[in-house]
């Protein structure tokens, strides 16, 4: 599998492994939509989104859940938590001084710190 | 009808520790409305401190999706329901907040409406102002799943039984203990064994608060048939009596698992709330009580 080349790219791919555990069509998940919400995940669904990820993004290395619990509120969210630990990522904004979060694609729409319904209640 | 899972020994002096050991797990009691039946789930946590109750979502749905109602019953939750945009989750969640909330006022003995709802930092509810009454929420497809304790914590978690779990599940979730015992069993096998697994841990996680933060890989449980205890990756005992586990198979058709922690808080007489008198108050009380007795001037001017 190529590796993304840009922040779009890796956005599109993180999008991408969502469609595939939630069953979704491209278009209709953005970086505003909420894991929860919006989309239907429950526990055993993020289990698989791990897969995904890890399969897609293997310059990511191991992805571990309870690293990532915190930042499944939205797409949005998770795809800046996964931004931080890419090497790829990090060295395009050593070049053009430009903070991960500020991509236009990735932003987490209303803030809210995400909290998997199914992790809790 | 449900079938209690991983009590089955032979020996007699195990089997005297299986049945006291289940004598602290509760029945799950399905619920199909409003009416109860209550009674049963009050009998439970009289007798064992926990009551565990489950539904369909249909049966719980409320009457107007956004009446004044719902909206009632909600409180503090209403903001986050009119934000959910699927009709299923809105759905299950409109379903459980009302399920659970007459099965903490049945036990409560005050109307639904009134409790309130509230989360802790990592998400896990409780009822604000009802320290006496610990709560868990579980739910998958059409199953709602509430479990109430007065013994301490309490986690519930529901799956489907049939649920297929991917390839490398068990990598994700397994200690190296379970692991070795999942290779042995056939694929059909490991999928139901997963799923086990899986609703325990996270019935655990979820009574400590931590849900999926908590690593599962570095907690686990014996094989099915056996007495469900906690244990270490290596398969040695985590803990001691103080945590109750179950699983059970419900209808054929999910799977709930169920844990209780005993913080040695006794045998409370009482959880309604007309009837109990919080023991800071009571503690307060005795002491301007005590005081005033003290002062004769004080007490001949009042």
């Amino acid at each position: 599998m190529s590796q993304p080349e840009s922040t779009d790219d890796f956005g599109r791919t993180v999008r991408e492994a969502v469609c595939r555990v939630g069953m979704y069509a491209p278009g209709e998940v953005g970086a505003h939509s909420e894991f929860y919400g919006d989309l239907g995940f429950d526990s055993i669904m993020y289990l698989e989104l791990m897969d995904e990820l890890e399969a897609a993004l293997p310059q990511l290395g191991p992805i571990y859940m309870d690293e990532l619990v915190d930042h499944l509120g939205s797409v949005g969210q998770l795809v800046t938590a996964l931004r931080r630990q890419s090497p790829v990522v990090l060295g395009m904004t050593a070049r053009t001084g430009r903070h991960p979060a500020t991509s236009n694609d990735d932003l987490a729409g209303d803030g809210r710190k995400g909290m998997p319904e199914v992790s809790t209640a | 009808m449900t079938e209690p899972a991983g009590f089955i020994l032979d020996d007699p002096v195990a089997s005297a520790l299986v049945d006291e050991y289940s004598r602290q797990l509760p029945e799950p009691i399905r619920l199909r409305g409003r009416d109860g039946p209550w009674q049963r789930l009050r009998t439970d946590l009289a007798r064992v401190g926990t009551g565990v109750v489950h539904a369909e979502v249909g049966d719980w749905l409320p009457a107007e999706a956004s009446g004044a109602r719902l909206r009632r019953l909600l409180g503090r939750d209403w903001d986050r329901y009119a934000r959910l945009n699927r009709d299923d989750v809105r759905a299950r969640f409109a379903a459980s907040r009302a399920l659970l909330k007459y099965a903490a006022g049945a036990v409560l003995n005050v109307e639904p409406h009134t409790l309130e709802l509230a989360y802790g930092p990592t998400g896990r509810p409780y009822l604000r102002g009802c320290p006496q009454i610990d709560l868990s929420l579980s739910h998958t497809r059409d199953l709602l799943v509430v479990a109430l304790t007065r013994r301490g914590m309490v986690g519930v978690d529901a799956e489907l039984a049939d649920r297929r779990m991917g390839p490398s599940a068990h990598r994700r979730m397994c200690t190296p203990y379970e692991i070795e015992r999942i290779e042995r069993m056939s694929p059909e096998q490991r999928n139901q064994d997963l799923i086990r697994l899986w609703t325990l841990k996270e019935a655990y996680s979820k009574a400590i608060g931590q849900g999926l933060r908590f690593k599962f890989t570095e907690f686990g449980f014996g094989p099915q048939g056996r007495l469900v205890r906690l244990l270490l990756p290596d398969g040695t005992p985590a803990a001691g009596d103080e945590w109750t586990l179950g699983s059970y198979a419900l209808d054929d058709r999910y799977r709930i698992s169920v844990a209780i922690y005993d913080a040695g808080l006794g045998e409370p007489a009482e959880t309604a709330v007309d009837t109990m008198l919080d023991d800071s108050i009571v503690s307060a009380l005795t002491t301007v009580l005590g005081s005033l007795s003290r002062t004769p001037a004080l007490v001949r001017t009042t």
